[in-house]
């Protein structure tokens, strides 16, 4: 009975999903479509965070991904006139290197916990410095203004509806990545990774092989986010490779609920409405009010909502988890 | 014919010699007891075995190839599986997922419900039947250890590594779970096991091994080794 009202649900979200695409383009509100694109953007990004995230693999280096994505396709694009639909993958391919050498000595040398988190909390801001320091091409601090060439080539496009559909897109990929890890046997070794190491390794998982998988695939997808975030906004700067936007995805996933599929989305709909409010609201008076209140509301998920927003309205519905 | 060769095989935690130039052979097909004191030795002699640590000194040779500085994951997928004194299971995961990550990962089986079905069959085997959508965390003490042999049972071992199966058993659980360790050899599975009930070593293993203070002290038939002095001055003190 439960299960059939789940499986309801997701049927709901879905016609959901294909009636927003085809009102997206008759909404009088650019705003809202701007805000509905961010909010898919940064569900793609969190979902991808949480394939690790749920798994004990909790990076706070998600932003050096992102980050790198984005200046890797657009710099290409404005340097040499690559479409960021080929600098998009050769940044997925970036990121996935750069994660492999972050990851492979901590995965073989038994870094976990906390202590991998901080050594990608540490990436994150390398990466950074690094964007703000190669002031010469990547305009340091300032940030990089992506240049305008409309067409479908140059992915970009005279309409803002147009990257809400590619966001939403990404994101239903996000989600059919992760039902292809479910059906299969590889979730079998994330899960008893997660449970217990030691005991995985006995019974034959080569631990440093499915961590480097895991995480592989979730930095090359989190690369592609950054991509479709700079196209969508035409502006990135060192920032979003920053330690506050690592955080953020990671504050996201966790908001929504890490252990289900919509909660990034849940999660990232709530975070960037709420931090759109407080920015309209507030406007340049009480600058960085709105992660003041993030941070405290992290701290009240972590203590009385460990699922998140929608791993407890689950509970609540189907008693289960 | 030899399936597992130690060799001089040490080992030192700072100033304890916890494993001190040991060394024995495991013949195909036969069951192997280990007995001794606590702290003598036994379950770091499994740890070097499993690759769970490395050893300073010797050598272990598993089927003609030396496995002595392999990981864990691979000397599992070459046959040896084991378990652990203080039972180790996947605490999130239901007993049949327990044993599939076994046979996926240890037995080599690809596909998932080849794996499902094997596992259903090795739950039945070890008297886990009805038990298999359980979750671990919510099973009684009994049945975890079980779960944890089926799914050593699950990457079809050459060698199985038993590290006390019998710890708080009533005798029932203790009769029926001799009768599995006789079904598991029949299936040609080589058995080397720590067990302190001596009762149960003597029962069924055809050879014993006693180690002291990290020493092979004795090895040989049940009744010989029972019957052997230094064995009875390990065990009840000198001058008994």
């Amino acid at each position: 009975m439960a299960v059939n009202l789940f499986k309801k649900i997701k049927w709901n979200i879905i016609i959901a999903i294909i009636i927003m695409f085809l009102i997206l383009p008759i909404l009088p509100w650019r705003y809202l479509i701007h805000v509905l694109t961010l909010i898919f953007i940064f569900a793609s990004a969190s979902t991808y965070w949480s394939f690790m995230g749920r798994f004990g693999l909790v990076s706070l280096g998600h932003g050096a991904f992102f980050g790198l994505g984005a200046y890797t396709s657009s710099l290409l694009f404005n340097i040499y006139g690559l479409s960021p639909w080929i600098g998009m993958f050769i940044g997925g391919v970036f990121a996935t290197s750069i994660a492999v050498i972050v990851g492979y000595p901590c995965f073989r040398y038994g870094v976990r916990g906390a202590y991998f988190s901080l050594v990608t909390l540490a990436l994150s801001a390398a990466m950074m410095y690094t964007f703000s320091a190669m002031r010469g091409i990547t305009g340091g601090l300032l940030g990089l203004t992506i240049r305008y060439e409309p067409g479908l080539l140059q992915f970009q496009f005279p309409e803002k509806y147009y990257y809400c559909y590619i966001a939403i897109s990404f994101w239903l990929l996000s989600i059919y990545i992760w039902r292809r890890i479910e059906g299969g046997t590889f979730i079998y070794a994330l899960k008893a990774m997660s449970d217990d190491e030691i005991f995985a390794e006995h019974s034959g998982i080569d631990l440093c092989k499915v961590k480097l998988q895991i995480t592989m695939l979730s930095s090359f997808f989190t690369a592609i986010c950054g991509t479709i975030y700079a196209q969508a906004i035409s502006y990135i700067n060192p920032e979003i490779a920053g330690i506050t936007w690592s955080l953020e995805i990671a504050f996201i996933a966790i908001l929504g609920g890490l252990y289900s599929m919509v909660g990034p989305l849940i999660g990232s709909a709530v975070y960037i409405s709420f931090s759109e409010f407080v920015r309209v609201l507030l406007g340049s008076t009480l600058v960085g009010i709105s992660h003041l209140m993030l941070g405290l509301l992290l701290i009240v998920f972590t203590i009385f909502l460990p699922g998140g927003i929608w791993g407890s309205i689950r509970t609540i519905l189907f008693r289960r988890m | 014919m030899i399936i597992l060769r130690v060799s001089a095989l040490s080992k030192h935690f700072g100033g304890i010699s916890a494993v001190n130039n040991v060394s024995f052979e495991v013949g195909k097909g036969e069951i192997l007891g280990l007995i001794g004191p606590n702290g003598s030795g036994k379950t770091t002699l499994f740890n070097l075995i499993s690759g769970l640590y490395r050893p300073d000194s010797g050598r272990i040779i598993f089927m003609g190839e030396d496995i002595t500085k392999k990981q864990p994951h691979e000397i599992c997928r070459k046959g040896i599986a084991r378990t652990f004194q203080l039972v180790r299971a996947f605490p999130n995961m239901t007993v049949l997922e327990n044993v599939v990550v076994g046979s996926i990962f240890g037995g080599g089986i690809k596909d998932l419900d080849v794996a499902l079905n094997e596992s259903r069959r090795i739950c039945e085997f070890v008297g886990l039947a009805g038990k298999e959508d359980t979750p671990v965390r919510n099973l009684t003490a009994v049945d975890k250890k079980l779960t944890e042999l089926a799914r050593a049972l699950a990457m079809k071992p050459k060698l199985l590594l038993i590290d006390e199966l019998m710890a708080g058993l009533n005798p029932v659980e203790t009769e029926q779970a001799m009768a599995l360790l006789k079904r598991i050899r029949e299936q040609g599975i080589t058995i080397f096991w720590i067990e302190h009930m001596i009762k149960a070593v003597v029962g069924i293993s055809d050879r014993i091994m006693v180690m002291n203070h990290g020493m092979k002290i004795a090895e040989g038939r049940p009744d010989e080794v029972v019957n052997d002095v230094r064995v009875i001055e390990v065990y009840l003190g000198g001058r008994w």
